[in-house]
């Protein structure tokens, strides 16, 4: 898995390539939490996962975990480009009703601006 | 479909007839690897395939990295059948056994509550199943979507530490080259 970080005029976007299983779960986590650690409080993060085909409940441990804590810093989070197997997971286990989610990164982009 | 992990050693999907067997380590590094072994020869459409795989290990982890707790000493018995039709899959660990069936099923039964009433403020709370054994990576919510997915149901043994799994596929989901 590698994440290519990106900023778009004060939204930080995380493009993430690869799986997310048990074993990367806790990679996806760490530059998560060092970019937090580097950003203003508030600031709003998207998470890409266009290039991701694969994941699995320890990835979704770590999507609840990044949206938990946007939530206690009251920071805008939304997950896009979710799709195949990820989605019908998301599905399967009911996140999608609680993940914040939009279909392209421009509807991510949209989300954000018009809830700020 | 079964809502809740049945606890039940008569049950027909523990019924280690006419299933193939293997033996693995308990060996985290390699369970997609050992799932792989698995599935090898059933060939479903990509994104399902992704989700049996996926389904799979979760089981095997459990085994391997919850009840024999990565000790290498200790191996996990798997038996398996994927068809065109079908998928079973029992998986036996050296462990005490899952103590907590009942109150993961409580915690469940609240979860659906939310899940039906559209309760998505509400069923926040009830995302993560949670113990004192979990750790930061554990996503406590592997057997929620199991119970969806396995529509044949999730049954533990008396002893617990072993569970068995089906799935009946509604479509036409699979080809199959050939059972071992």
């Amino acid at each position: 898995m590698q994440s290519e970080i990106t900023n778009q005029n004060g939204i930080c976007i995380c493009s993430v390539s690869g799986d997310i299983d048990m074993y990367s779960a806790p990679a996806l986590h760490k530059t998560y939490l060092d970019l937090a650690s580097k950003a203003a409080s508030q600031s709003p993060f998207i998470l890409d996962l266009e290039k991701t085909s694969y994941l699995d409940s320890s990835g979704i441990g770590v999507l609840v975990q990044i949206l938990a804590d946007m939530k206690r810093r009251q920071a805008p989070f939304v997950l896009c480009n979710i799709h195949g197997m990820a989605e019908k997971l998301l599905h399967l286990s009911h996140m999608s009703s609680v993940l914040p989610i939009e279909k392209t990164l421009i509807n991510a982009i949209t989300r954000i601006r018009t809830t700020a | 479909m079964n809502r809740e992990l049945q606890i039940n050693d008569d049950h027909e999907l523990l019924s280690r007839k006419d299933l193939n067997y293997t033996v693995f380590d308990s060996d985290f590094a390699q369970i997609r690897y050992f799932t792989l072994i698995l599935i090898q020869r059933s060939r479903p459409k990509s994104d399902e395939r992704l989700l049996l795989e996926q389904q799979v290990s979760e089981v095997i982890k459990n085994a391997i990295k919850h009840g024999n707790n990565c000790d290498s000493a200790k191996k996990v018995r798997v038996w398996y059948k994927f068809t065109a039709t079908e998928a079973r899959l029992i998986v036996e660990d050296e462990g005490s056994g899952f103590a907590d069936i009942e109150k993961w099923n409580i915690f469940n039964g609240k979860r659906r509550e939310y899940i039906d009433k559209q309760d998505f403020i509400g069923l926040i709370n009830y995302v993560s199943w949670r113990t004192e054994k979990s750790d930061t990576y554990d996503g406590g919510n592997s057997l929620f979507a199991a119970l969806e997915y396995w529509n044949c149901g999730v049954v533990y043994s008396l002893k617990r530490n072993t569970v068995a799994v089906g799935k009946i596929f509604q479509t036409d989901f699979m080809e199959t080259e050939g059972e071992e």
